[in-house]
């Protein structure tokens, strides 16, 4: 049941994205419900506490950008990242600069009821768990294996987009991974991610 | 075979190309440590859940607010991975007319209206000089006009030439007569009679003539009045024993018996000035050559009383046939 969330628009991504570009807003959710849970997946990991908020002023930024962006379905997810990046490096200064206590966390009540709803409910639990076990990663780990895997981009956009060589990106999830195996594999620690 | 020549069992039982493997995606030959992480890596990628898709129409209101028009239409691809069915119940679907005019407003004010050519401006800029030209134009003409007709329907106005002077004396049987300064001697019959001075010719150069077209001029100022103001004020500076303004004025008023008291209105030449009660001279226009324009007489006496009574009355009377007098 669990389907990859990457390329789900294909080779209708030129299409679509024409047509969100001329206003069509049945197209542009084609293109939000393609990308938008890898988002919340990322954010999630880097920022728990505002990844919803940080994916909706990512969104924003992505519809006033959206007539004149132009590139494929790669470059379409390194924009959408990189200005989830951008909005979240904007959030953690904010934070610094006015701290404040978070509200209790409101329950989630939107899972689906549809056939195979229990499926469902143990991939999310599944997938909690690997979001709460890469949040225990370095940030800069965790950050390379999110863009890897979740958001599907190269070696070389990440390097682009956090500033550095390919290098020291390859390093870093590599790193990581072994941390993660380190982590799945020892004592003590249990994961109901390989469920 | 001994234990020591058993290869060990540290160290990773995987090398990068299998990592690599990893993040790419690739299944099928992970070796056996790293399946946990296969599996952790392949729940990354699960499908989306109903809390990451909950968000629709808020990212659907900023497409909506921000988004331009739209200009195509066609089938949706389809969508693999996704719910469309839970979404579409929680999507809230607003009137597209709404994001149709906000994009267009936005951008009406957004850029600056194009500033007008010179071009543009040249024939109004002509035109507001022609309009202001046909103003002075006419605000000349107008003037000189008002001038003109000044000279002519001015009744406190006279000539200060000799021969103007003349005409106002009564000197021709036709003249209307002025008869004034008979306020000691009111007149026993109704028909023209003969004042107390009836010989004396009128002093057109008199104070009160004088005072009557130094206010004539100041009252009606046409073209060329200038010369003959001053020459005026000077008649009367000397009379009045100062050159200033204030002193020919308080003389003026003193001989003319006060004419803005509100009793007698502006004096005009011709009007009889002077003479007291009300019985004073009146005799105007009565075409007997004999008489005169004497002012001044009564002037002294009752200066006031003389103009509160026959001031308004005469100057209607004695002052057309003054004027039409003069006419050849």
């Amino acid at each position: 049941m669990c389907v990859d969330t990457q390329h789900v628009v294909g080779d209708d991504f030129a299409a679509v994205l024409t047509a969100a570009q001329s206003g069509s807003e049945e197209h542009f959710a084609v293109l939000w419900r393609d990308a938008n849970p890898a988002l919340v997946r990322y954010l999630r990991v880097l920022v728990p506490d505002a990844a919803e908020d940080i994916a909706a002023e990512t969104w924003v930024s992505v519809v006033r950008g959206l007539p004149a962006f132009i590139g494929d379905e790669g470059a379409w997810r390194a924009w959408l990242f990189t200005t989830a990046r951008r909005r979240m490096l904007d959030q953690a200064r904010h934070l610094r600069r006015h701290p404040a206590e978070p509200l209790d966390e409101i329950g989630v009540a939107d899972v689906p009821t549809a056939p195979g709803a229990e499926q469902l409910a143990l991939d999310n639990i599944a997938t909690e768990s690997a979001i709460a076990l890469l949040g225990r990663l370095p940030e800069q780990q965790a950050n390379v294996i999110l863009l890897r895997v979740v958001a599907g981009l190269d070696t070389e956009v990440i390097a682009e987009m956090l500033g550095t060589s390919t290098g020291a990106v390859r390093v870093a999830a590599h790193r990581g991974l072994r941390k993660l195996e380190a982590m799945l594999t020892g004592p003590g620690i249990t994961s109901r991610a390989g469920v | 075979m001994p234990d020591s020549q058993v290869p060990p069992l540290w160290g990773p039982a995987y090398d990068e190309r299998d990592l690599d493997a990893l993040l790419s995606g690739e299944t099928g030959s992970t070796p056996a440590a790293l399946q946990p992480v296969e599996s952790t890596l392949n729940a990354l990628r699960a499908a989306a859940t109903g809390r990451e898709l909950s968000d629709e129409a808020v990212a659907r209101a900023a497409f909506r607010a921000f988004a331009p028009a739209p200009s195509i239409s066609g089938p949706l691809p389809s969508t693999a991975g996704a719910e469309p069915a839970a979404v579409t119940s929680h999507t809230l679907v607003l009137p597209p007319a709404d994001h149709r005019q906000q994009p267009a407003a936005r951008h009406r004010h957004r850029h600056r209206r194009p500033a007008r050519s010179r071009r543009a401006r040249k024939p109004r800029i002509a035109l507001t000089g022609a309009a202001a030209a046909a103003l002075v134009v006419v605000a000349v003409v107008a003037g000189a006009l008002t001038g003109s007709i000044g000279e002519l329907t001015s009744f406190g106005r006279q000539p200060a030439s000799p021969s103007a002077s003349t005409r106002a004396t009564g000197q021709s049987p036709s003249q209307g007569t002025l008869v004034t300064g008979a306020a000691s001697e009111p007149p026993q019959n109704p028909k023209p009679a003969v004042s107390a001075t009836p010989t004396t010719p009128r002093p057109t150069s008199g104070p009160g003539a004088l005072c009557r077209q130094y206010f004539g001029y100041a009252a009606h100022p046409g073209p060329g009045d200038l010369a003959a103001m001053t020459s005026l004020r000077g008649q009367l500076s000397k009379l009045a024993g100062g050159p200033t303004p204030v002193k020919v004025e308080a003389y003026c008023f003193r001989v003319l018996g006060y004419p803005f008291d509100g009793k007698g209105g502006w004096p005009s030449d011709g009007a009889p000035v002077g003479g007291s009660g009300p019985t004073g001279q009146a005799n105007t226009g009565t075409g007997t050559g004999t008489g005169t324009a004497s002012v001044g007489a009564g002037s002294q006496g009752n200066p006031v009383s003389g103009m509160s009574d026959q001031g308004t009355s005469d100057q209607g009377q004695s002052a057309a046939p003054a004027v039409g007098a003069g006419q050849p």
